[in-house]
């Protein structure tokens, strides 16, 4: 017998020994049909995507056409970083249990699943974490796993779950230049610019497709990558056209344990 | 399969056409749910879910089976995420699954897959899915499906074969 026969010998014969309950139907019409579970994919995606996210953007001047124009803009444009903001709610398992017990009494609303961001925080990264939001203008208590609603804010914008075909897609947008005062602030990035992103790669052997646009509905050019080892990813992206801000980037990996987080993105026209 | 009670809960869209899907595949997701988890209990749930899913999608999914599959495999995707966080437990899952059953050194080794290696692996010597469908259900591209099948079963005999 071939090493691939014994194989599916030994899935067939686990298989075969599986048990479904018998009122399996009603349960998923009663679900289907009831409350729908708010956060729970969300929440698992944004968590596995911006475990540890830290932006740096720089700006450089433009020229005269509207189009093709970079407004330099914030203390910060220039090439400087703008901000290095890693993402974690709590500082060890300990706070992170006595969260989930104020989640549990009804103290505190649930911001991002617990358990995901900390596996990741503690197994990967030993960073220090500044804050974690929600857009509160946006949240719908009854979403349901597959909805745009729930978003995650960093410095230098937000981590949000994209539109999905309900599919439990588990893909994240980062919303660059948007929502928050403190970025410079740039109405266009003009025809040719490079947009250099770098990522942290928890998985190896994964693809990462890297999408840029102007809205999550309009992509101006998606690429790509494959990772093949742990090392940090990076990727350049060349812009044929002006992209007016918030410039959206969207990262998703298909790596089943791991995640894509942004590390760094530059945009440089120069 | 367990007893199906459609004459109760009919859904409103595609009514006859997804209690059909439930007869039809109900256990089979299960099974394969069972082996991306090692858990019983967790791949009911998550195929539960999966149908809700296609429940709430039923226009949009014009291929129910496929679409099923795939909310099956990358709700399995997520709920390995969620126990990354305690590995002893995801072990112990394994353990107390696998009691009563005669020591099964590939299903141990399988459970020790990367989850997508090990969906790869479920979804083609068990479902026996061509290459295209498990990248599909997967979300990614064939070459790379060859490359997560031979490597998993490299990693496969690595520990069976040692």
């Amino acid at each position: 017998m071939s090493f691939e026969d014994r194989l599916r010998e030994s899935m067939q014969t686990h298989a075969e020994r599986v048990e479904t309950s018998p009122d399996a139907y009603d349960r998923i019409l009663e679900r289907a049909d009831g409350p729908r579970r708010p956060w729970l994919a969300p929440a698992l995606a944004i968590a596995s995507a911006a475990a540890v996210v830290a932006l740096a953007l720089a700006f450089v001047g433009g020229d005269d056409d509207p189009a093709d124009e970079v407004v330099a803009g914030g203390p910060n444009s220039g090439g400087a970083p703008v901000a290095s903001m890693p993402m974690w709610p709590v500082a060890d398992f300990e706070a992170l249990d006595a969260m989930q017990r104020r989640v549990d009494a009804g103290e505190e609303r649930w911001l991002v699943d617990p358990e995901q961001v900390a596996s990741r925080y503690l197994a990967e990264h030993d960073v220090d974490v500044d804050k974690v939001r929600m857009r509160p203008d946006e949240i719908d208590p009854e979403s349901s796993a597959h909805t745009e609603a729930v978003a995650v804010g960093y410095l230098g914008g937000w981590v949000e779950l994209a539109r999905t075909d309900g599919a439990g897609d588990d893909a994240v947008w980062f919303v660059v230049g948007a929502h928050d005062s403190r970025l410079p602030v740039v109405d266009v990035v003009r025809t040719g610019a490079q947009v250099e992103v770098v990522f942290p790669i928890v998985s190896e052997d994964v693809d990462v497709v890297i999408r840029v646009g102007r809205s999550d509905r309009e992509w101006l050019t998606e690429k790509t990558v494959e990772v093949r080892k742990r090392d940090p990813g990076r990727v350049v992206v060349d812009l044929d056209r002006g992209v007016p801000t918030p410039l959206i980037l969207h990262l998703r990996t298909d790596a089943g344990d791991g995640f894509v987080g942004l590390t760094e993105m530059w945009v440089d026209d120069t | 399969m367990g007893g199906v009670t459609a004459e109760r809960h009919q859904p409103e869209s595609g009514t006859d056409a997804f209690v059909d899907l439930y007869r039809e595949r109900y256990e089979p997701m299960v099974r394969l749910a069972y082996l991306m988890t090692g858990s019983n209990e967790a791949a009911e749930e998550l195929v539960q879910e999966a149908f809700v899913k296609v429940h709430r999608n039923w226009d949009r999914a014009h291929t129910p089976v496929a679409y099923l599959r795939t909310a099956v495999v990358n709700l399995c995707r997520s709920w390995h995420r969620r126990r990354f966080l305690d590995r002893d437990r995801r072990a112990r899952i394994g353990r107390q699954e696998a009691q009563g059953l005669e020591a099964d050194e590939m299903w141990d080794a399988l459970a020790e897959l990367r989850p997508r290696q090990r969906a790869a692996l479920v979804l083609k010597f068990y479902e026996g899915l061509p290459e295209a469908e498990i990248a599909e259900a997967l979300g990614v591209r064939p070459g790379t499906v060859k490359s997560l099948v031979h490597r998993g079963l490299e990693q496969l005999r690595n520990v069976v074969e040692r």
